[in-house]
């Protein structure tokens, strides 16, 4: 089985298993706070994704290693091989 | 190390994150468990609103990447093209990739 159709299984079985809850379908009586939980929980699943992610992505850049002295080299190297191509007369 | 403004954006991106993932449990998970009485239940809308937000908020970010899509698609249209001579290795390596595939 490929990797969407495990998802979208997944997808699938956990979203009849909330709507079978949060309807009632299956007769048993929640307590009313967790009834109340219970029914954004998709919604609150897709934010949190949306926060880790972020969040991630933020971290990561925060914490990305520059490499300045590669970076100059490479700058001026990038100047070298400009100035010799306009030399043997490519026009930029 | 990572130097100044990516640092600034990043651990900003990781606050805001921080800050929306805390506010928004708080509102599904555990305001349902404390009393209807209580003080707290004056920093958050009704119930309602946890989820439309989201959604609103989601189907906004849609458009945009639509827009940003069409746009960009926009943008190769009405490139002239003076021959076909220079799409020719991009035709062989899609062939190619065709016959590939038929001989698994």
């Amino acid at each position: 089985m490929t990797k969407l159709a495990q998802w979208l299984w997944g997808l699938a079985l956990l979203g009849s298993a909330w709507a079978a809850l949060t309807m009632g379908a299956l007769g048993l009586e929640l307590p009313f706070p967790c009834q109340e939980v219970l029914w954004p929980l998709p919604a609150y699943l897709l934010v949190s994704a949306g926060c880790y992610a972020l969040g991630t992505v933020g971290y990561r850049v925060a914490t990305f290693h520059d490499c300045e002295d590669a970076a100059r080299e490479l700058q001026s190297q990038i100047l070298e091989a400009r100035a010799d191509l306009a030399r043997r007369g490519l026009r930029f | 190390q990572a130097t100044g403004t990516d640092q600034v954006v990043g651990f900003g991106l990781v606050a805001v994150s921080l800050i929306i993932f805390t506010y928004y449990t708080t509102w599904v998970i555990l305001l349902p468990f404390i009393d209807s009485q209580h003080v707290i239940h004056k920093y958050f809308l009704p119930r309602a609103y946890a989820v439309l937000i989201p959604l609103a908020t989601g189907l906004l970010l849609l458009l945009f990447v639509g827009k940003l899509c069409v746009h960009t698609l926009a943008l190769g249209v009405h490139l002239p093209r003076s021959s076909l001579a220079p799409t020719l290795p991009g035709v062989f390596l899609f062939l190619l990739k065709g016959y590939k595939q038929k001989a698994l």
